[in-house]
């Protein structure tokens, strides 16, 4: 079954939230359930605003397989602790390490022997030219991408996340496509999206603290027909 | 004795003890050097706390780096239900900061005391309300000066303030302290070893720990780089051992002609002139005069921003006389009293517009 659903057909017309809503609703009124949970600050927006994220509902995210020794390399330090929560709760040991000691970072990664790199677009090459040897499995997360060429040059292709921090994983990219250097997202299982005058509407169906309905996510894209072999709906963003 | 460069061998071994099940009490931690050592890399199994905010909800970290906020959530995350911990970064040094703080509700801060203070001074006027929520302070990973403990007893009047002592290669060395130790004494955290090396008359030396990296992993007599001394009059809750930590080796800690230079008596001396100094920086060292060795300090200040920079020479020998008078480097004795017995040269101080940046809160160093 889609999860992306067109404007008017499985999701009512009408309310949108949008960024203003978070920014202007103070936590306490956004606050959908208490519990073990971290607290992260989005920032980049002009106003800083909160969202809550629990321990289970982050373990939920399927950002895809990871191995066992993970680099996580996030410019965002609230990214980099949502991101090693989750290598925990898949079973794995998280090395952080911060973009302003990418040097240090390719001596601890290779020191620690990582079999895993989860970081933004950004920081993945930057780390690669340091690191000067292939990655067995990065996780690319973020909401802008490089021209797909460039991941033509990796010796593997990693796994491109399209997420925002106030809401977490939108869709990932086609793995087929992007051998085809096209990138091209399928929904994430705990996503609906709706594209509406080609803006991406996200509701999240995980049971979130701080939960995002029909948010406006300031990205823009429409949905293609199926040209890949996934039997999954696919969208571009624009 | 072993010191943090043979640390780098060893750094790695405690993975073997890692398990699916237990893997939420390890950490591997990268170590920037922030004193002069090389970048370590290291996996230890946590130390438990009891720490004693079991029963607050919201706890804000204010931590410099991404490995110790990682470290810090996981630990009060991993060990307390119903809890919510927030990390904050300089980025959030701004005049959002107190709206953030009311919207979290936070009850509970832990943090390095020099972040905590920057913090603070951000919250002022009505939002100062917000703080008064707060019942937990507790501070790790660096000494609480005597400045630092002042500002957050202003700004924190209902907290519970206290310190652990800790290290990024070692976890908590020391426990939460029990209600009867004083700022800047601890009882050794449990499975934690303690010595001093080279103790002093006054019993002071070079703290050595031996602790566990995880259950098969034990290192035996680590030099910290930190001086203190092993206090043996017991306590009231019944823990035989007391140890005081002084400060850091060479640091803010500093031996020089017979005195001991402690960077909590610098700051105390500076209080008096806040509305000059924004920040200084202190280095000490032996030299020679006329073939007998005496110590030299030199402080190199920044002034507050209203202070005219053309009047500077004035103001730097303004600072060197009123400081020397105010600087205790023995319980009875100033530096002014000591250049007179011509076991230090005179103070000189410098007016510059930057410092050069130092991590934590390392204000005075000895040049060797």
């Amino acid at each position: 079954m889609s999860n992306l659903v067109k404007h008017g057909t499985d999701v009512a017309d009408g309310y949108t939230m949008s960024r203003d809503v978070l920014m202007n609703t103070p936590l306490r009124e956004r606050l959908h359930e208490q519990g073990r949970a971290m607290t992260k600050i989005v920032r980049g927006y002009g106003k800083p605003f909160l969202i809550r994220r629990s321990l289970d509902d982050i373990a939920l995210e399927e950002y895809g397989h990871i191995g066992k020794r993970v680099l996580v390399l996030m410019d965002e330090s609230d990214e980099a602790l949502q991101m090693s929560l989750w290598c925990y709760s898949r079973k794995a040991l998280p090395l952080v390490c911060e973009k302003h000691i990418l040097k240090t970072a390719a001596i601890f990664a290779r020191q620690y022997d990582i079999d895993t790199l989860i970081t933004d677009s950004t920081l993945l090459f930057q780390f690669l030219q340091e690191f000067k040897a292939e990655v067995h499995h990065s996780i690319v997360i973020g909401k802008h991408f490089p021209d797909t060429s460039l991941y033509g040059t990796l010796e593997k292709l990693p796994t491109l996340i399209l997420s925002l921090p106030e809401t977490g994983i939108l869709g990932k990219a086609c793995v087929s496509m992007l051998k085809e250097k096209k990138l091209l997202f399928h929904p994430d299982v705990h996503t609906l999206l709706e594209c509406i005058d080609d803006r991406i509407i996200a509701t999240r169906k995980l049971s979130l603290p701080t939960p995002i309905v029909r948010y406006d996510t300031g990205l823009f894209g429409r949905e293609i027909p199926t040209a890949c072999f996934c039997d999954k709906t696919s969208f571009v963003l624009t | 004795m072993i010191t943090k460069s043979d640390l780098h061998e060893i750094g790695l071994l405690a993975l073997a003890d890692v398990t699916d099940e237990n893997i939420g009490e390890f950490v591997i931690r990268g170590t920037s050097g922030t004193t002069g050592g090389q970048p370590l890399l290291i996996v230890r199994q946590r130390k438990h706390v009891d720490f004693p905010h079991a029963t607050l909800y919201n706890i804000a970290l204010f931590f410099g780096s991404y490995n110790a906020r990682l470290s810090n959530l996981t630990s009060q995350l991993f060990s307390f239900k119903n809890m919510n911990a927030v990390a904050f970064t300089k980025d959030d040094f701004n005049s959002e900061l107190p709206r953030l703080l009311r919207e979290i509700e936070v009850d509970a801060i832990i943090g390095f005391p020099s972040v905590v203070v920057k913090a603070l001074l951000l919250v002022m006027g009505d939002d100062e309300k917000i703080l008064k929520n707060v019942r937990v302070a507790n501070f790790i990973g660096e000494p609480l000066s005597a400045l630092h403990r002042k500002i957050i007893k202003g700004k924190l009047p209902n907290a519970d303030i206290s310190c652990i002592y800790s290290a990024a290669e070692i976890g908590f060395i020391s426990r939460y302290p029990c209600r009867y130790l004083s700022l800047g004494e601890y009882h050794p955290s449990h499975g934690v070893g303690l010595e001093i090396a080279f103790p002093d008359e006054l019993g002071i030396g070079e703290i050595i720990v031996s602790f566990p990296l995880s259950s098969s992993v034990y290192v035996e007599k680590y030099a910290i780089g930190d001086m203190g001394r092993i206090l043996r009059r017991g306590c009231l809750c019944g823990e035989k051992v007391i140890f005081e930590v002084l400060g850091r080796k060479d640091f803010d800690f500093i031996k020089l002609s017979g005195v001991i230079l402690r960077q909590e008596m610098f700051e105390r001396a500076f209080i008096p002139f806040e509305h000059l100094v924004r920040d200084f920086r202190g280095e000490a060292e032996e030299v020679s005069v006329d073939g007998k060795i005496c110590a030299s300090i030199t402080i190199s200040v920044v002034l507050t921003p209203r202070t005219p920079l053309e009047t500077s020479v004035s103001y730097a020998r303004f600072i060197e006389e009123n400081i020397s008078k105010r600087l205790f480097l023995t319980p009875q004795k100033t530096l002014d009293d000591l250049v007179r017995e011509g076991l230090f040269l005179p103070l000189k101080v410098m007016i510059v517009e930057t410092l050069e940046e130092k991590h934590k809160s390392v204000k005075i160093r000895k040049i060797i």
